[in-house]
């Protein structure tokens, strides 16, 4: 080669250039060379790559990599503690939607635990994520600002724990999962219960409105004979007490 | 320039194959390699840098110059950038990066990098072999593996037989 002056760089340099690039296309170099095999491993492409697209492209890009990979466990956290030069409307990323459209390819089947934080689904990716993850357990969804109906039912669930909190416009969780455990909501007016036989522990973190006996008794009166844990977080009104 | 207000701090500047520059010292302490040199109170003669060649320096002050020039406005700092690289080679952008990181000077280090990895993006094995000068030490058993492993990557790629 007349001219290799790229390939002479020194490991730590070129390392520094892949941070530049997607996770994808910086993998997609160990095929290079066997000095490129494991470079790739070495960039903090999440940081770096942030400065250059958006971050929607980035949640594609995780959710491109967790199906290819049939990762068991996806926890996206877009929150911005976690990076404090992120800065976009509202605090929280949109959901790439039409990639759960398009993507005939896309394989979630191995997932059996998903955590998404920060990040703007709503109820249609939820029902996605349900129907296409038979194995999935645990389904955490936290801060999202377009939940506002969720239904979680199917015969066949086999989803163990379920907490959706701090969805300031959630109006409706409907539960019917044969197999669930645990069950977290931010409040109670929202929950709707249905067919949950197994559930042994259900919290109420987010104590906004108010909670009065008898309407947490109706809430849950499907379940309360199985109940083992209630976990009740209420803000107490001074004045009335 | 203005005598009255004192003149301007300049430094000399050595390249490793002898070639002096001047520059101002306010556009020099963009690299914290000189800088620090500058602090230590090293810089009263020629300082010398044994790891850039007189050409790429040159270049490297034009930027110094350039950008110090620009005030506190990431937009417009930003455009310099990419027009101060818009026509440079492989070639140059490799031993920018190589002088950028050896004098300390992160945002041409990232704005070179990212020009880089911006002409990788999407494109086949082999081009990216070419245009680097990457040779191809794999048996075609151990590629063909090590493609399978990350066959998911390839998608959306430019293809070429050219292995």
């Amino acid at each position: 080669f007349d001219n290799d002056r790229i390939n002479r760089l020194p490991d730590d340099i070129l390392v520094a250039i892949l941070s530049f690039l997607s996770p994808i296309e910086a993998e997609r170099t160990s095929v290079l060379s066997s000095r490129w095999i494991n470079l790739w491993k070495h960039t903090s492409s999440l940081k770096r790559y942030n400065e250059y697209t958006l971050l929607v492209d980035e949640v594609t890009q995780w959710l491109e990599y967790a199906s290819a990979k049939k990762v068991p466990i996806l926890e996206l956290n877009f929150s911005p503690k976690f990076d404090e030069s992120l800065s976009y409307p509202g605090l929280t990323c949109a959901f790439p939607h039409e990639f759960l459209a398009r993507s005939i390819s896309v394989d979630f089947k191995p997932l059996k635990a998903l955590t998404l934080e920060y990040i703007d689904v709503d109820g249609g990716a939820i029902e996605f994520f349900l129907r296409n993850c038979p194995l999935l357990e645990e389904l955490i969804v936290h801060e999202s600002k377009e939940l506002s109906i969720v239904e979680v039912c199917g015969s066949s669930l086999v989803l163990k724990r379920l907490e959706i909190c701090y969805c300031r416009n959630l109006k409706l969780v409907r539960v019917s999962a044969p197999n669930l455990v645990s069950l977290t909501v931010q409040s109670l007016e929202e929950l709707l219960i249905e067919n949950v036989p197994m559930l042994v522990e259900l919290s109420l973190p987010w104590g906004f409105g108010e909670i009065s006996g008898e309407n947490l008794c109706n809430a849950i009166s499907c379940c309360n004979l199985q109940l083992e844990v209630l976990n009740l977080s209420v803000l107490k009104n001074p004045e009335v007490s | 320039m203005a005598a009255e207000t004192g003149t301007p701090t300049t430094l000399t500047l050595k390249s490793n194959d002898d070639e002096l520059f001047s520059v101002a010292e306010s556009a020099a302490i963009l690299s914290v390699t000189i800088r620090n040199m500058v602090e230590d109170g090293c810089a009263g003669g020629v300082i010398p840098l044994d790891n850039v060649d007189g050409k790429t320096l040159a270049s490297v002050i034009t930027y110094m110059n350039g950008i110090s020039a620009i005030p506190a406005d990431e937009e417009k700092k930003k455009s310099y950038r990419d027009k101060f690289l818009s026509d440079k080679d492989f070639e140059t952008l490799a031993d920018m990066v190589l002088a950028a990181n050896y004098l300390n000077m992160s945002c041409l280090m990232d704005a070179v990098s990212a020009k880089i990895a911006q002409v990788m993006e999407k494109k086949s094995v082999g081009w990216v072999r070419r245009k680097f000068g990457i040779e191809n030490d794999y048996t075609p058993e151990e590629e063909a593996a090590v493609k399978e492993e990350h066959k998911w990557t390839f998608e959306g790629v430019e293809t070429d037989d050219d292995n």
